[in-house]
């Protein structure tokens, strides 16, 4: 480690520059191994990580809403206009969950600074990657499954995920298209 | 209340139609008015007892237009939609009628969520428009939203109007049956079925979610040959978490000043 006082040369884990006697600042890295700022606690990286998700073109299947049991729902767009549920349907890119306000989520673009969960509706069932509540802190983030029946919580925004089992006819239109 | 004496006793008010109003009757070869059956096709166009083919069954005929009256007395309108909590959705996955203006394809997937004194019509499409629906409490509405099937092979034995679909906010779903084959609950494994296919259509309440199948006619409800045609006329009814699942008897009008509060 370099010494910001000298220049010199140290050990990685050293404290004191051995050349001039000077404390040396401790390199730092979050469990994912970024480096953290001096001083800082929270990790610059990891807020922007999300998992790659594959490509998908198939038709936007109808496979499930995600009813609100607590807080509010909105569309960032139309912020004023409370949604009951959100429809969950095939499709390429993931939904944005955004949380704003206490009690408040809104469906938001990828790259808005306040996402906090991804939902990635795909044939086999959605996935999500909850940043507000991950499995383990210490792990890349990664889309687990959403089961029927289970909620997604997001802070005071509760939202069940109700499947809806689309029938097999519509199920093999999709799959061939 | 209502009072238009238009809104017929026997469940439907139309609007008043010219064959010029009437686009259907010159595109498409299944279509034909309902005031003006013609003579009963061949066929698979017939029911299997001789009847008349569902949609012109007689609950659903158009009366003549009348005068121009004066406005009828109406309640107070009610609050604008949006500040009403949704009680729950109808999820329909079929072609329909309006399939060229519908997006996403209606094939994928529709939600039609229904509010206090909100109604889903459902059946094929017929001319002149309904414009009101009976209640289960005798009074007539407009129906918020209205999923046509379309004319085709498919559909043919679906009733125009078929079923329209109320939530209630104290709780249950309660449908009411315009049709000639009635509907068949999946969750409950009930058919419900007019007893006097001239009388008043007969209103049922359903507790919780259901699975609802618009009879065709064809056969037993559980007939696992006709599953995957009739898996598209059939409706998920589905209440929102929390609100109650079941409520009081459809046929009972509510009591004045007891008219629920969303």
């Amino acid at each position: 480690m370099k010494c910001s006082h000298c220049y010199a040369d140290n050990k990685a884990w050293a404290t004191v520059c051995e050349a001039c006697g000077q404390a040396v600042q401790r390199l730092e890295t979050c469990p994912l191994g970024h480096l953290l700022p001096p001083g800082g606690r929270d990790c610059p990286v990891c807020p922007s990580l999300w998992p790659e998700v594959d490509a998908f073109a198939g038709p936007a299947l109808l496979r499930g809403l995600l009813w609100v049991d607590a807080g509010k729902l909105a569309e960032a767009r139309a912020p004023d206009r409370l949604l009951a549920y959100l429809e969950v349907r095939d499709r390429d890119r993931p939904v944005s969950l955004a949380r704003r306000a206490s009690g408040r989520v809104e469906v938001a673009p990828e790259d808005d600074p306040d996402v906090v969960c991804r939902l990635l509706m795909r044939p086999g069932g959605p996935r999500v990657c909850n940043k507000s509540a991950p499995a383990d802190p210490r792990s890349l983030p990664q889309y687990v499954p959403l089961p029927p029946g289970s909620s997604l919580d997001l802070g005071e925004v509760r939202l069940r995920f109700l499947d809806l089992a689309p029938p097999a006819w519509a199920e093999k239109m999709a799959a061939s298209r | 209340m209502y009072t238009d004496r238009r809104v017929a006793h026997r469940g439907v008010r139309t609007s008043p139609s010219t064959p010029q109003e009437d686009p259907l009757a010159s595109r498409d070869p299944d279509h034909q008015p309902d005031h003006q059956p013609g003579p009963a096709p061949a066929g698979r166009d017939r029911a299997p007892d001789g009847a008349p083919p569902p949609g012109d069954h007689d609950s659903t005929r158009v009366r003549p237009p009348e005068p121009a009256a004066a406005p009828p007395e109406r309640e107070a309108p009610a609050p604008p939609s949006g500040d009403r909590p949704v009680l729950g959705v109808v999820v329909i996955y079929s072609e329909a009628h309006e399939e060229a203006a519908a997006e996403p394809d209606p094939r994928l997937g529709t939600v039609y969520p229904l509010r206090a004194g909100e109604v889903l019509l459902v059946g094929r499409p017929r001319q002149p428009r309904l414009e009101e629906v009976l209640r289960h409490d005798g009074t007539s509405i407009a129906p918020a939203h209205r999923h046509h099937f379309p004319h085709g092979e498919m559909y043919r034995y679906i009733s125009r109007p078929h079923l329209s679909i109320e939530m209630d906010p104290r709780g249950g779903t309660i449908l009411t049956d315009f049709s000639r084959y009635g509907v068949y609950l999946r969750g409950a494994g009930s058919w419900l079925r007019r007893e006097d296919p001239d009388g008043t259509p007969p209103s049922h309440r359903v507790d919780g979610d259901e699975t609802v199948v618009l009879m065709d006619g064809l056969g037993e409800p559980g007939d696992p040959a006709l599953a995957d045609r009739r898996s598209r006329y059939q409706l998920r009814i589905v209440r929102r978490p929390g609100t109650p699942a079941t409520g009081t008897t459809p046929t009972e009008p509510p009591a004045a000043g007891t008219e629920p509060t969303p």
